[in-house]
């Protein structure tokens, strides 16, 4: 108790808040407990306010004490009011970004992967809205003096590329990015930074941004993002799509499963059973071990090794070692996509069947056009339905094989497009360029390149010893339905997600 | 413009189809026979007729009759391998506006209908 005033049997204590007055009766006047006049006086002497309410209880505690005075305990005379404590500004997310409800009442498989732990936006997304906090109220004390609230909160403020709609309470991204909520701030990021590993603290990534991971990332975690993916430390059997580039300073030990996607070029240490796919050019520090690997640019290996697996470089392809020691299948390329030449291969083969069946179809039709007026009825119906079988089978061929040229142009070898090897490719290696292709029986040294020549007037692989200018030209065998290996992706899946996610290719 | 395809083959009439879509016409009614074809044309009356002759419950002929009875003016091109000069005028007679004989090329019939069109005034 803060203050008190002492008269002879009783005295007045007042709490440090200041809100309540109390009489407390001393052990050795139990006997003769005071009156409420004395009580009165007492209370003026603390200056305690005496209203109708005091007054009130002072009648009250007389009587009782002139029934029964205890000593123990203190008696409530005087009371004031507390003041109110205003509240800040709340934010409230966006129905949108709430956390999912898992009900455990839901049979369906739940996907912890899913369930994402950062909220990223695109620009102009309503990030959540502003609510009003509480106003505070002043109070009054024991003795008749105002006490006003003691907190002052701060209002909520906005940081980087956030703004309030004219409402002044929508709160509006003005960037793409990661959406970093503080105590009483709410900013977005423009680029989505992880602090540690992408597991199940994160859930899939997926962002508008650059994404930044400075751990790992996890078994099957999907990390998409509409700019560049880097990522400090490894990649298990994850998923990565990126728009725009792709860095692992470590490696990835993909276990069949992984997939790496990107728009642009990809850089990573080494690659363990890993389907990757890059829109520019491909650069490992290390090797690539029993991987699939197919680029737009170079496939770059300058000082490690392609070992087992398939690689391909639209641009070429350069590496240290190519072929595994053990003897597994190993095949690299230039200027070669097996998955767009399986697409020529495959609308060749239809083209060749459409194109006999129009000659048929032509050829069964010709004797009755012919003889159009001796056509019974139903001849005449079947002559019209054969013709534009034929017309629009014709059609169809047409358009694919526009499509063909399309393809075939996207393979187009550049005199200066090779497969470099500075020191050894080992047996049971199959070079590619363009469609055509040679498997190598035994070692050869390097440094050397294979390029694609025409000898005699048919293209071939020629084999150029880059210290002695040598050349061996090795009859090529051209790539059809039968000798094309093509490469499998693996499907995107996580224990619990309803549907495999399909993915597109960069 | 609204077009209605009646044939009972379902071949032929995704040949017309195909002729029409490329002539820039995709709002393309269906029906197997005439009956199914007047029963159309009871909630909504096409722009355009094509109609085969010889089909099953109802033939052209009686749905040509028909549609007469109720619109003088709705444009009908008859599609059918009846070839005989008599029969094509027994066509005329009961309302047709133009005739194409099977087998037709899908030159043939985009010119038959151009012409149609033409003739009556009506904007391809």
């Amino acid at each position: 108790m803060a203050q008190a005033a002492v008269m002879t049997g009783a005295k007045i204590q007042v709490s440090p808040d200041r809100i309540r007055a109390y009489v407390v009766l001393r052990p050795e006047d139990a006997q003769s407990p005071p009156t409420a006049t004395a009580l009165r006086d007492l209370l003026l002497i603390a200056k305690i306010k005496i209203t109708d309410a005091v007054e009130k209880r002072l009648d009250a505690l007389a009587q009782q004490l002139r029934k029964e005075a205890k000593t123990s305990e203190p008696y409530l005379v005087a009371e004031g009011i507390t003041p109110v404590e205003p509240t800040g500004q709340e934010f409230i997310w966006d129905g949108q970004f709430k956390p999912k409800n898992t009900s455990s009442e839901d049979d369906a498989a739940v996907n912890f992967y899913e369930q994402h732990k950062l909220v990223t936006v695109t620009n102009g997304t309503v990030i959540g809205k502003i609510a009003p906090g509480r106003v505070g109220k002043d109070g009054l004390d024991v003795h008749g003096q105002v006490i006003q609230p003691h907190t002052h909160p701060r209002p909520f403020k906005l940081g980087k590329y956030v703004a309030l709609d004219p409402d002044g309470k929508t709160v509006r991204a003005t960037s793409s990015g990661q959406v970093v909520l503080q105590k009483d701030k709410i900013s977005v990021h423009s680029v989505l930074e992880v602090a540690g590993n992408v597991d199940f603290q994160t859930g899939n990534i997926d962002s508008a941004t650059d994404v930044l991971i400075h751990g790992s990332i996890q078994d099957l975690f999907i990390v998409r993002s509409r700019g560049q993916i880097s990522v400090k430390g490894m990649v298990e059997a994850a998923y990565l799509f990126a728009d725009r580039e792709i860095t692992i300073v470590g490696g990835v030990k993909g276990r069949g499963k992984a997939i790496l996607e990107a728009k642009s070029d990809v850089n990573v240490k080494f690659v363990n059973f890993v389907y990757l796919q890059a829109g520019g050019d491909v650069e490992l520090g290390k090797e690539s071990i029993d991987s699939v690997i197919l680029c737009d640019g170079v496939l770059n290996i300058p000082n490690g090794s392609f070992i087992g697996g398939q690689g391909y470089g639209m641009k070429g392809a350069v590496c240290k070692s190519v072929g595994s020691p053990a003897g597994a299948r190993t095949i690299i390329g230039a200027a070669f996509n097996p998955l767009v030449y399986k697409n020529i291969l495959d609308i060749d083969h239809s083209a060749k069947k459409d194109k006999e069946l129009i000659q048929k179809i032509r050829t069964s039709v010709q004797p009755l056009m012919s003889q159009l007026k001796r056509l019974t009825p139903e001849q005449r119906e079947k002559a019209t339905e054969l013709m534009f079988r034929a017309d629009s089978l014709e059609q169809e061929v047409q358009q694919r094989e526009q499509l063909r040229k399309q393809l075939a142009e996207s393979m187009q070898v550049s005199p200066e497009v090779e497969v470099d090897v500075s020191e050894r490719i080992l047996p049971n290696t199959q070079i590619h360029i363009g469609d055509k292709f040679i498997l190598l029986h035994e070692e050869v040294k390097g440094p050397v390149k294979f390029v694609l020549r025409s000898v005699d007037g048919v293209r071939e692989l020629v084999l150029i010893n880059r210290l002695t200018g040598s050349t061996r030209t090795f009859i090529s065998g051209r790539l059809d339905r039968e000798t094309l290996t093509v490469p499998v992706k693996p499907e995107v899946t996580q224990p619990g997600s309803k549907n495999p996610e399909k993915t597109s290719s960069a | 413009m609204k077009i209605m395809l009646v044939d009972d083959s379902r071949t032929i009439r995704n040949i017309e189809k195909n002729v029409l879509s490329q002539l820039g016409h995709t709002d393309i009614l269906e029906a197997g026979d005439g009956v199914e074809a007047l029963s159309l044309t009871a909630t909504q009356m096409p722009d355009l007729f094509l109609v085969d002759w010889n089909m099953p419950n109802m033939d052209g002929l009686t749905l040509v009759k028909n549609i007469r009875t109720k619109n003088t003016t709705v444009p009908i091109i008859m599609v059918t391998t009846e070839a005989e000069k008599s029969r094509v005028i027994e066509a005329i007679k009961a309302g047709v506006n133009n005739y194409v004989v099977k087998p037709f090329t899908a030159e043939t019939l985009g010119e038959k209908i151009q012409q149609t069109l033409s003739k009556l005034g009506i904007a391809v």
